[in-house]
């Protein structure tokens, strides 16, 4: 069964292809969730309310545009919404007070390299991240949104956006050093 | 930004369609909530449903009284509803005789499968024109008019006569309901006597209904915005009358864009004691006292400030409904009911607690505001609801109402659920002691 078929099936909603669809997608999701999430426990749960989300809305997919594009539209809005709700819950100090960072020269010339890093450390890298980077880091890398589009997204300035950036790169930086010192050291024990 | 570029293509590619593993509970989780969604689905659509045919039943029924041949200025006015095989077996021979004597052929018919009317003069009683239909007001009109009745040729004072008629038309309104019956139509002039009489008896029926209940509210309101929220909806302006200085500043300082806020008003709560009198057949109104509670919140923050503001105001309102029997069941009453309630508030409270820390971060503040309240102007809503009533122990029911109320904007200052979220909906659940 295609996508097309599975997700008219889904719209008269037939148990059965809301399973098979769930079980082509979900795996790839999980991961949307988990880089979003620090605890695993929330991205269980961030899997299942999108879910039940995108099979009670699966009725205004119109067909236009990638389907894989539309769910992951879903799950990220999802993650996005319990990162506000957190922020809430924090009393929004711990958060904000690491957002509310003086505005600074960001420089953009960083790299990362990640290309002999296993995806699995990868993803705990990005999920280690604390809630604020993390979350604007994915917005910027995974989704492609600009600065300027990720601070109207969240309610604070294109700078802090940046700045958050940043630190998220200067954090990754480190864990990939680490790592990679890691390996290199284990490499030479063994040689 | 060409790094950035570069980066993201290096994570997309390591992640972008990397599968992790699923929980191994994941799919009977989602199961079962879907299963709850549709059941909540389901028990939408019935209300929508049930409310929408309650509203239609009392929209057609308030048209049919208002459009009641009785209220009408008329020079009929006693009905009686005889069954079909009663009129088969006696009315119908003298009334064909007597239709071709007396009235015009085009409008007499005989009452073989359709409901008949059949039309007496009171001072001859015994005398039955059968003429068609069920609609007696255009039929009489029409039937008075050709033969040149005038209601000053049916002057009769007999009392034992009008007794009579006056029961006639008793038993007429008590199954008037019946339509599949026929009729009988007696044409009288005395129409004010017939009626006093019909009232007097009717009046027997009549009860009044002491009712004791609570309503709370199935809705709640929350918000959560960038932008900062009060429950003073005047005090972020310059002008504004009623906010402190330091609290205007407090807020103004929670303007920058970082700010987070979240504005909650919880279910209102209500208990009420109302009087409900019967008016006509199933019809009766209802008026007393409610007295209801309502609270809200709201949190205002960034990165310097934490704002929380609670309020809590008591109204007293005066509700004035019309409730309709629409059908019982066995014991089991269902009603309709449609109102309107005036409320004004007799005791409010706001609170406002403010922490922070100045923007170079060198000290911190507290504020903590507590005012009593008042809102300018009274509360005016309309609801609406299906209800169930079951007797309990004699004269005692239970009864439980489920409904909505829409707020008119009564233009106050404090924020409510009533002002921002127009639509309640609610459940009353009470007991009612008629007398």
């Amino acid at each position: 069964m295609d996508d097309s078929q599975l997700i008219i099936a889904c719209k008269k909603q037939d148990r059965n292809a809301q399973r098979v669809l769930y079980e082509r997608y979900a795996p790839v999701m999980m991961t949307v969730c988990l880089r979003y999430s620090k605890e695993e426990e929330t991205a269980r749960d961030l899997l299942h309310d999108g879910f039940i989300r995108v099979f009670t809305q699966i009725g205004s997919f119109r067909g236009k545009g990638s389907f894989e594009g539309w769910l992951r539209r879903i799950f990220v809005n999802l993650a996005l919404e319990n990162y506000r709700k957190e922020k809430l819950k924090n009393r929004f100090l711990e958060e904000y007070g690491m957002q509310h960072t003086r505005e600074q020269e960001v420089p953009d010339d960083d790299p990362l390299d990640i290309g002999d890093i296993p995806r699995e450390e990868v993803l705990d890298m990005i999920r280690d991240l604390p809630p604020g980077y993390r979350t604007v880091f994915n917005l910027f890398i995974f989704e492609e949104l600009s600065h300027r589009e990720i601070a109207d997204l969240l309610g604070i300035n294109e700078a802090a956006s940046r700045s958050q950036f940043y630190r998220a790169k200067s954090l990754l930086q480190k864990k990939i050093s680490a790592i990679l010192n890691h390996c290199n050291s284990r490499y030479n024990e063994q040689k | 930004m060409n790094r950035n570029n570069d980066i993201r293509s290096d994570f997309r590619a390591k992640l972008g369609d990397y599968p992790s593993p699923l929980p191994p509970d994941g799919w009977k989780r989602i199961e079962q909530s879907m299963r709850q969604v549709a059941a909540r689905r389901m028990m939408r659509r019935r209300w929508v449903a049930g409310t929408a045919a309650a509203m239609l039943i009392l929209l057609v029924g308030s048209l049919f009284f208002l459009h009641d041949p009785m209220t009408h200025e008329q020079p009929m006015l006693t009905e009686e509803v005889i069954s079909p095989m009663k009129s088969q077996s006696h009315s119908l021979q003298i009334d064909e005789q007597a239709t071709a004597n007396r009235l015009p052929q085009s409008v007499t018919h005989p009452a073989v499968a359709t409901p008949a009317l059949y039309v007496t003069l009171n001072h001859s009683v015994d005398e039955k024109y059968l003429i068609q239909g069920n609609r007696s007001a255009e039929i009489m009109q029409q039937w008075i008019r050709q033969n040149g009745v005038a209601p000053e040729r049916l002057v009769n004072r007999d009392r034992s006569v009008m007794d009579r008629l006056g029961s006639l038309a008793e038993r007429s309104w008590k199954s008037i309901s019946n339509h599949d019956d026929d009729e009988l139509i007696t044409v009288d002039d005395r129409d004010e006597e017939l009626f006093a009489y019909r009232s007097m008896v009717r009046a027997e029926d009549e009860h009044m209904t002491l009712m004791l209940g609570g309503k709370g509210g199935l809705s709640s309101f929350r918000q959560t915005v960038n932008a900062p929220m009060t429950l003073r909806s005047a005090s972020l302006s310059a002008q504004d009358q009623y906010g402190t200085e330091s609290s205007k500043n407090l807020l103004t300082t929670t303007r920058a864009v970082d700010n987070l806020s979240e504005m909650e008003h919880d279910q209102p709560v209500s208990l009420g004691l109302t009087l409900s009198k019967s008016i006509f057949d199933n019809l009766s109104i209802e008026s007393g006292l409610t007295y209801t509670y309502l609270s809200s919140r709201v949190r205002n923050a960034n990165a310097n400030f934490r704002v929380q503001e609670t309020q809590k105001i008591h109204y007293l309102g005066i509700p004035v409904n019309l409730n309709y029997t629409l059908f019982s069941l066995r014991r089991l009453d269902v009603y309709a009911s449609v109102g309107g309630l005036i409320e004004k508030d007799i005791y409010g409270e706001y609170r406002k607690m403010g922490t922070g820390e100045t923007l170079d971060f060198n000290s911190s503040a507290e504020e903590e505001e507590v005012t009593t309240i008042s809102q300018r102007n009274p509360q005016l809503s309309v609801n609406a609801g299906l209800g169930l009533s079951y007797p309990l122990i004699q004269n005692l029911k239970l009864y439980g109402k489920v409904g909505g109320a829409y707020y008119f904007d009564a233009g106050n200052e404090y924020k409510t659920i009533y002002s921002d979220r127009k639509i309640v909906m609610d459940l009353n659940v009470g007991i009612r002691y008629e007398f």
